[in-house]
C-alpha cells in the first residue's frame, strides 16, 4: 500500500524495490568503480579511517579564566582510542575544533589572541558585546602500536604515550609516538576529528580507528571546614562516528585535496580531486527522544541537548569554516503520529537544547516549543533531521550529531542528577557528497 | 641576582641561538633577504610604549643618491565604539557615556613618507620621535658642509663628484637628505610595521628597469641598494637597565624587470613550465618585478616557559612578528592571510594550528593559539621540550617575519609576567625560509 | 492501493535512486548495526531491578506490525529461566512509541501514557533481567524485510537529589533484511537471496544479515580510577564495567534457550596480553569485569598496572554462536555519587587472522503462525 502525501520520498520498502530495479542500470554503469566500504554511510559501530567525536566538553578547576569553584560542577571528557589493526602500527592525525563562544568574539590581533570571556548567550556579556561563536582548529599527531588502546582526558591530553620508546618504554608490538595536547582553552566546547594517515600525513585507505567519548561531571569537593554539597556525578558516553575508507582507492596525496565523504561535492573547482574516499554522510538523521519536560517513567524530568555539526569542514582554513552555515530541516512526530517541522542553522557547530531550537534560548520560551511535552502531548517523539542546501561551493551540507539526555530532579530548573548520551540513527546516504579539507602543508 | 653581566650573557646567548638556528638549519630556499641590498625593505616589528622604542636604521649601499618611499602601518587594536587603542574589550572599551562596551578589534592605519639617502649613507631614527627635516644628517645648502658632493642632473645624477666637469649636463653640489621627513609613529603605545620601497624621488614610484646588470647598463638596471635593521630598546627596572633586541629588515630584491607602475608584483607562477621563472611571463602587466616571498618560514625557538639551559633559572619567552607579503595601500584593504603553523618539539612530535593574520601579528607565541598560555602548543609544559621548530605557511598569501627571544625571572608558579619584568634580557632574529611561493603577491602603493 | 501522488513520488525516487547509484557507487551492505532502520531490533540489556524504557519507532511511511519477545535471563539454581513473553504491536507511519518494562503499556485512551497505544504490552516481573527482541512482521505473522524499525533503551533510575541516580542509554541492535529478489546483503546477486515465507529469519546474508564474527570492546579495568573525576579532586574514584551479552540467534518456536561460549583476547595500553578462554552465555549474560568468570584478568592491578584495555569477544569454537552486547560503565566518585553510561559494542568484521571475526550464520525462529 502506498500512502498518500508521502514525505521525503516513498517508504523505505518501496525504495528498496526500486533500488533493485535501478541496480541493473546503476551497477552496470559503476562496475568499474565498486567501493569496498562495509557501511553504506557513516557508522558508529565499525572501526573506520576517519572518526568524529562531535561533543567534547571541558570545564575544570584548572581554568585560568573561569575555574570551577569548590562546590561547583567540573566536567571533562574522557576519550578512548584504539588501533584495531592487530598487526601493524597506525598514524593518526587529530584536530581539536574549538567552538567556544566569547563575548565580543575572538580575534588574532596584532598583539595576539584577544578573546572576551567564554559565554553561552548574549545575556552572559556586558551590554554592547555579543556572544559570538568561534571556530578554530588545533592539530596533533600520534602513532599507536598494533592493537593498542589509549585513553586521555580532553583537559590534559597525554604527554607521553604508552609504548613510546623515547620514554624508555619498550613494547613488543612496535613503538608509539607523538603527544596529545589538551584542549586549547578551558572551558572548552567543540569536537575532535581524527584521520588515519601515513608517515607523510596523507590519508590511508585503512579502517583501524575506534573511538568513544565519555562526558563526566562531578562536584568539586569543598575543603574543610566548609560544608560539602550533595554529591552529583554524571557520565554520558557515545561512540565516535566513523567513516570507512575505500580500501581500493588510490589517494591523490595532494595535501590541498579534500577527504571525500561519498564523492566530491559539486563546485569543488577544477583540479581538485579526492585525496581519499570515505563512506558518505547519512542522508537523514533520526532522533528518538523524550520531549523536553517529560517525566520519565524511571524518574526525573528529561530534556535533551542536541549537538549538530556539518559533515564538511575546512580544517586548514578557519575563516572559511567559520562562515560555513548549513540549514538543518527537522520533522517532528509525536506518538499520535502528528507532525511538526522546524529548522536549525548550523554554523560550524551547534549545541542546543531541543526547546531552544524554535524558541529563544533559555527556559523562558520552553513551554511554547514544539519540542516540549506540553505542546506535543506525548512523552516521546521522533525527529528527522536533514541538511539542506546552503553550503559554499566545494563543501557539502551533510550533518552529523549526537544527543544527550539530562535527567533533572523535580523540574527542568532542578539539578541534573543523571545524564546519558547516544548516537543518532541514520538512514540513506548523501549522493551529493561532502568534503573535509585538511590542508596540512609541509 | 641578575647582573648586567648575566643579562649581557643571556642576551648574547639569545642572539647566538638565533644565529646558530640560521647557520644550522637545513638548506633554506626562498628569495627574501635580510643580509643583502634590496629594493623593498620590511620591518615587521615596530613597537613603541612607555618602556620601549624602536630605532630604525636604513642604509644606502650604492655609490649614488637614492630615495625610498616608506609606509608605517599602525596595527593597534581599537575599540569598535570609541576607536581608542585597546588590549581587551573589557575594561578598555567601556564607554561611560553610553554604558556599552565595544569590541577590541584589530586596526590598520597607514601613513607614508619619504627618505632620501646620499651615497653610502646610513640614517637612523627613533620610531617614537621620527626624523624631522632639521635633524637630517645632510640638510643641504650651507648646513651640509660635511656631506659629500654629488652630481645633480645630467647623466651622472646622484653620483659622487668634486667638480662640475664630472657632471655633464648637471652640476656638482652638496649631497642632501632634503625631502626626508619621518613622522613619529601615530600614538603610544604603538605596534606595527614599516615598509620602504626604493623609488624615484619625484614620482615616488619604482623606477622602470629591464636588467640586473648595473655595470653594463646603469641607466636601465633594477637597483637594490637598501639595507635596514631595527633595534628594539627596552628601558626598565629600578636602575633603568637597557636591553636591546635587533633584527635585520627583510628585503625583496628585483628580478630584472619593473614597469614602474603602482603595483609591485612579487613572485609568481613559473613560465613557461614548472622549471621556468616568473620573469619569463610574456605579459608585462603580470610579470614579476621582485623575487618571491618564501613559501615556508622556519622559526626555530625555545618554547615559552622553558627554563634557559644556560642559567638553569630564567624562563624563555618568544614573540613572533608576521606581516603579509601582499598589501594594498591604494585602497587601504586590510589583507588577511591564514597562517598555518606546524610545531615540532625535540621528540619530533608535531602539533599544528591555523590562524588568520589580520594585517599584522606581533604576539607572544603562546598567545597565538590560545589566551591561556600554559595550554598553548608553544608552551614547554605542553610540548615537553625546551626547543622547537615552527614552520609557518601562508594560505592565501605569503608572509614575512621576525622574532624576539627574552629571558626573565619566573615571578610565580604561573610563570613570568612580562608586565612586571624587572630586568629582561633578550635578542631579536630573523626567520629562516624554505622554498619560493609560486603564487604572486603584490604591494600596491598610492 | 496506490495513489497518484504515491506513484509519482515513487517514480521520482526511481530516477533519483538511479542517478544516485550511478553517481556514488556505494557498495550496499545490509548488516547488523546500531543506527540503521532494520527489521529486527535487539535490546540486550532490559532490567526491572531499576527500570528500563524502550523507545521503538517506525521510520517508514507505512503501517507496520511488530512481534516482540521478552527473554527472562534470570538464573535460578544456576539454570537459566528462559521465560519468553511475547506481544504484538502496530505502529502507524513514522510513529514513535515507548513503554517502561516494569509497568508495560495498556491499550486505553484514558491512561496516563498519552499517544496512540501500539498494543497491549505486558509488564515484566519484578527482578527481571534479560533482553527484548522485536521483529517486524507482516500482518500474517511472517517476517517482513521492510527495515522500518529503530529503537533505544534507557536503563536505570532517578530517585532524587542525594539518592541512587544512574541512567544510561543505548541504541537497539538492528538486523537488516537483505534487499531480496536475488540481491544479497553484501550487494552480490544470488538466486538464493530472497525472503521466504516461513517463520524462520535466516541470518545468513541471504535473507537477513549474518551475525558479525565478534565484538570489539574498549574498557577500563575493573576498579580502576576515573581520570576525569580524579582531575576534579573528588577522589578516590572507581570504575566498574558491566557487559550484557546475548547469543546471536533465538528460537521462539521451540523455546530452546540459545547458548554459546565466547573467548576474550586483548591487551592493555602497554600491549600486555589478556585472555579469557571461556565466557559461557546461557541465553543471557550480564556481569561486571571483576566477575570470577573473567578470572581477574580484567581487574585493575591484578595482571598489569595499566588502566585501559581493548579486546575482541568472539566464539570460542567453530559452530559456536557469536554474541551481541552492550557495555555499561558505572563511575563512582569519592563522595559516593555515581552514574552509569552505556555504549554499543563495535562489531568486529575483519575475517581471517588475527582478528578471525568471520561472519556466522544463525537464525531467529518465530512461533509457527500456521
Amino acid at each position: 500500500m502506498v500512502t498518500q502525501n508521502p514525505t521525503w520520498g516513498a517508504g523505505r520498502g518501496a525504495v528498496l524495490r526500486l533500488l533493485v530495479a535501478a541496480a541493473v542500470l546503476g551497477w552496470s554503469a559503476s562496475a568499474g568503480a565498486q567501493l569496498t566500504i562495509l557501511a553504506d554511510s557513516a557508522a558508529s559501530d565499525l572501526p573506520a579511517g576517519y572518526v568524529v567525536l562531535p561533543k567534547i566538553v571541558v570545564h575544570t578547576t584548572g581554568s585560568p579564566s573561569q575555574p570551577v569553584q569548590p562546590g561547583g560542577s567540573a566536567v571533562d571528557t574522557l576519550i578512548q582510542m584504539t588501533n584495531t589493526n592487530e598487526t601493524g602500527e597506525i598514524d593518526v592525525d587529530c584536530w581539536w575544533v574549538n567552538a567556544n563562544s566569547h563575548c565580543g568574539g575572538c580575534e588574532l590581533t596584532a598583539t595576539g589572541l584577544v578573546c572576551g570571556p567564554v559565554c553561552e548567550v548574549n545575556a552572559d556579556c556586558v551590554p554592547g558585546l555579543l556572544c559570538e561563536q568561534g571556530w578554530v582548529t588545533d592539530d596533533w599527531q600520534i602513532q599507536l602500536t598494533a592493537g593498542q588502546p589509549i585513553a586521555f582526558t580532553a583537559s590534559t591530553g597525554l604527554g607521553r604515550l604508552p609504548c613510546d620508546f623515547i620514554f624508555g618504554i619498550d613494547c613488543p608490538g612496535g613503538d608509539a609516538a607523538g603527544a596529545i595536547r589538551g584542549v586549547p582553552e578551558d572551558p572548552f566546547r567543540g569536537e575532535l576529528k581524527c584521520v588515519q594517515v601515513d608517515d607523510d600525513d596523507d590519508p590511508v585507505a585503512e579502517n583501524a580507528l575506534k573511538m568513544e567519548a565519555t562526558i563526566v561531571s562531578t562536584i568539586v569537593p569543598v575543603p574543610p571546614p566548609g560544608v560539602q554539597p550533595i554529591g552529583i556525578t554524571t557520565a554520558a558516553a557515545y561512540n565516535g562516528i566513523g567513516f570507512q575508507a575505500d580500501e581500493t582507492f588510490t589517494p591523490s596525496q595532494d595535501p590541498s585535496d579534500p577527504l571525500c565523504l561519498g564523492s566530491l561535492p559539486p563546485g569543488a573547482g577544477a583540479g581538485v580531486n579526492c585525496n581519499m574516499e570515505y563512506a558518505p554522510c547519512p542522508g537523514e538523521l533520526k532522533l528518538n527522544h523524550f520531549f523536553d519536560g517529560a517525566a520519565a517513567e524511571i524518574g526525573g524530568i528529561v530534556d535533551t541537548e542536541l549537538v549538530l555539526v556539518p559533515c564538511s569542514e575546512d580544517l586548514g582554513n578557519p575563516v572559511r569554516s567559520a562562515a560555513f552555515e548549513v540549514l538543518a530541516q527537522m520533522l517532528i512526530y509525536n506518538e499520535y503520529e502528528q507532525r511538526f517541522s522546524s529548522h536549525a542553522r548550523i554554523t560550524c557547530y551547534k549545541s542546543t537544547r531541543l526547546s531552544d531550537i524554535d524558541t529563544a534560548p533559555g527556559p523562558g520560551g520552553d513551554s511554547f516549543s514544539i519540542f516540549s511535552v506540553g505542546v506535543q502531548g506525548t512523552s516521546t517523539g521522533q525527529t528527522r533531521i536533514r541538511g539542506i542546501q546552503g553550503a559554499p561551493v566545494g563543501l557539502g551540507y551533510g550533518v552529523l550529531g549526537v544527543a544527550c539526555e539530562n535527567y533533572h530532579d523535580t523540574n527542568l530548573a532542578g539539578p541534573v542528577l543523571s545524564r546519558t548520551a547516544f548516537n543518532l540513527h541514520g538512514d540513506e546516504f548523501r549522493p551529493e557528497g561532502d568534503a573535509v579539507y585538511l590542508e596540512l602543508l609541509p | 641576582m641578575l647582573t648586567m653581566k648575566k643579562m649581557t650573557l643571556m642576551g648574547a646567548a639569545g642572539a647566538l641561538w638565533g644565529l646558530s638556528a640560521l647557520l644550522l638549519s637545513p638548506t633554506a630556499h626562498g628569495a627574501t633577504y635580510s643580509d643583502a641590498g634590496s629594493a623593498v625593505l620590511v620591518w615587521s616589528k615596530i613597537v613603541v610604549d612607555t618602556s620601549r622604542d624602536t630605532v630604525v636604521t636604513i642604509t644606502n649601499q650604492a655609490n649614488a643618491q637614492t630615495s625610498a618611499h616608506c609606509f608605517y602601518v599602525n596595527a593597534n587594536n581599537r575599540c569598535s565604539n570609541t576607536g581608542l587603542p585597546c588590549e581587551a574589550s573589557t575594561p578598555d572599551c567601556f564607554d561611560e557615556a553610553s554604558g556599552f562596551t565595544g569590541s577590541c578589534v584589530g586596526g590598520w592605519i597607514e601613513v607614508n613618507f619619504d627618505v632620501v639617502l646620499t651615497p653610502q649613507q646610513p640614517v637612523a631614527w627613533s620610531a617614537a620621535t621620527g626624523l624631522s627635516g632639521a635633524n637630517v644628517p645632510c640638510p643641504g645648502g650651507l648646513m651640509g658642509g660635511a656631506c659629500p658632493r654629488i652630481c645633480k642632473g645630467g647623466i651622472n645624477n646622484g653620483f659622487p663628484c668634486n667638480i662640475n666637469a664630472q657632471c655633464p649636463g648637471g652640476s656638482c653640489s652638496l649631497a642632501s637628505n632634503a625631502g626626508t621627513r619621518v613622522p613619529p609613529v601615530g600614538e603610544t603605545p604603538f605596534v606595527g610595521e614599516l615598509k620602504c620601497i626604493q623609488t624615484d624621488p619625484i614620482t615616488r614610484l619604482p623606477e622602470p628597469c629591464s636588467t640586473l646588470d648595473c655595470a653594463d647598463d646603469p641607466v636601465n638596471c633594477c637597483r637594490a641598494d637598501l639595507e635596514g635593521s631595527a633595534i628594539i630598546t627596552t628601558v626598565s627596572g629600578i636602575d633603568g637597565e637597557i636591553d636591546t633586541q635587533s633584527y635585520n629588515a627583510v628585503g625583496l630584491r628585483p628580478t630584472g624587470f619593473n614597469n614602474g607602475d603602482r603595483t609591485l608584483i612579487i613572485g609568481g607562477p613559473p613560465f613557461p613550465d614548472p622549471d621556468g621563472n616568473c620573469i619569463a611571463d610574456p605579459n608585462a602587466a603580470t610579470r614579476c618585478e621582485y623575487q618571491p616571498c618564501a613559501e615556508v618560514l622556519v622559526f626555530n625557538h625555545l618554547f615559552d616557559d622553558a627554563v634557559d639551559p644556560i642559567s638553569g633559572f630564567y624562563t624563555a619567552h618568544s614573540e613572533l612578528s608576521l606581516v603579509p607579503c601582499t598589501q594594498d595601500f591604494l585602497i587601504q584593504r586590510i589583507p588577511q592571510v591564514t597562517a598555518q603553523f606546524l610545531v615540532y618539539n625535540e621528540f619530533e612530535q608535531r602539533f599544528s594550528t591555523s590562524r588568520p593574520i589580520n594585517c599584522l601579528l606581533n604576539a607572544p607565541i603562546s598567545n597565538i593559539d590560545t589566551i591561556q598560555s600554559d595550554r598553548s602548543i608553544w608552551n614547554a609544559g605542553v610540548s615537553g621540550t625546551v626547543a622547537g621548530q615552527t614552520r609557518i605557511t601562508g594560505v592565501g598569501g605569503g608572509l614575512i617575519g621576525a622574532a624576539t627571544l627574552s629571558f626573565c625571572a619566573p615571578e610565580s608558579a604561573g610563570g613570568c609576567d612580562m608586565s612586571t619584568v624587572v630586568q629582561p634580557a633578550g635578542a631579536g632574529y630573523n626567520l629562516n625560509q624554505f622554498a619560493d611561493r609560486t603564487l604572486s603577491d603584490f604591494i600596491r602603493i598610492p | 492501493m496506490s495513489t497518484v501522488k504515491g506513484l509519482r513520488a515513487g517514480a521520482v525516487a526511481f530516477v533519483l535512486v538511479g542517478m544516485t547509484l550511478a553517481a556514488a557507487t556505494v557498495g550496499a551492505d545490509d548488516r547488523f548495526n546500531t543506527e540503521r532502520p532494520s527489521s529486527v531490533e535487539i535490546f540486550p540489556k532490559v532490567v526491572n531491578t531499576s527500570g528500563t524504557i524502550i523507545q521503538l519507532t517506525n521510520t517508514s511511511n507505512m503501517l507496520i506490525n511488530v512481534h516482540c519477545f521478552y527473554i527472562n535471563g534470570q538464573e535460578i539454581g544456576g539454570a537459566p529461566v528462559w521465560q519468553v513473553t511475547d506481544f504484538a504491536l502496530v505502529l502507524t507511519r513514522q510513529q514513535p512509541t515507548h513503554w517502561e518494562v516494569g509497568t508495560g503499556r495498556p491499550v486505553s485512551p484514558n491512561d496516563a501514557t498519552t499517544g496512540l497505544d501500539p498494543g497491549l504490552i505486558p509488564p515484566v516481573p519484578p527482578g527481571f533481567v534479560g533482553s527484548l527482541v522485536c521483529v517486524e512482521v507482516l500482518p500474517s505473522g511472517e517476517p517482513s524485510a521492510a527495515n522500518s524499525l529503530i529503537g533505544n533503551a534507557t536503563v536505570g533510575q532517578v530517585t532524587g537529589l542525594g539518592g541512587a541516580n544512574g541512567v544510561s542509554k543505548y541504541n537497539g541492535i538492528g538486523i537488516q533484511a537483505c534487499p531480496g529478489n536475488g540481491e544479497c546483503c553484501d550487494g552480490t546477486m544470488n538466486a538464493d537471496c530472497n525472503l521466504d515465507t516461513d517463520n524462520v529469519l535466516e541470518l545468513n546474508d541471504e535473507e537477513f544479515a549474518a551475525c558479525p564474527g565478534g565484538l570489539l570492546v574498549n574498557f577500563a579495568f575493573e576498579g580502576a580510577p576515573d581520570a576525569a573525576i580524579d582531575g576534579s579532586g573528588n577522589t578516590p574514584s572507581v570504575v566498574s564495567t558491566n557487559w550484557s551479552l546475548v547469543p546471536c540467534g533465538f528460537d521462539f518456536e521451540n523455546f530452546i534457550p540459545t547458548s554459546t561460549f565466547l573467548t576474550f583476547n586483548g591487551h592493555d595500553e602497554f600491549e600486555a596480553p589478556l585472555s579469557v578462554s571461556s565466557v559461557p552465555i546461557d541465553c543471557y549474560f550480564s556481569a561486571d569485569l571483576g566477575d570470577p568468570v573473567f578470572g581477574n584478568q580484567l581487574t585493575f592491578g591484578f595482571v598489569t598496572g595499566s588502566t585501559y584495555a581493548t579486546g575482541i569477544l568472539r566464539p570460542q569454537a567453530p559452530g559456536d554462536l557469536p554474541a551481541l552486547g552492550v557495555e555499561n560503565v558505572l563511575r563512582t566518585a569519592g563522595d559516593g555519587s555515581s552514574d552509569t553510561a552505556a555504549t554499543n559494542m563495535h562489531f568486529c568484521t575483519e575475517a581471517g587472522s588475527p582478528s578471525d571475526c568471520d561472519k556466522v550464520d544463525s537464525e531467529i525462529r518465530l512461533p509457527n503462525f500456521e
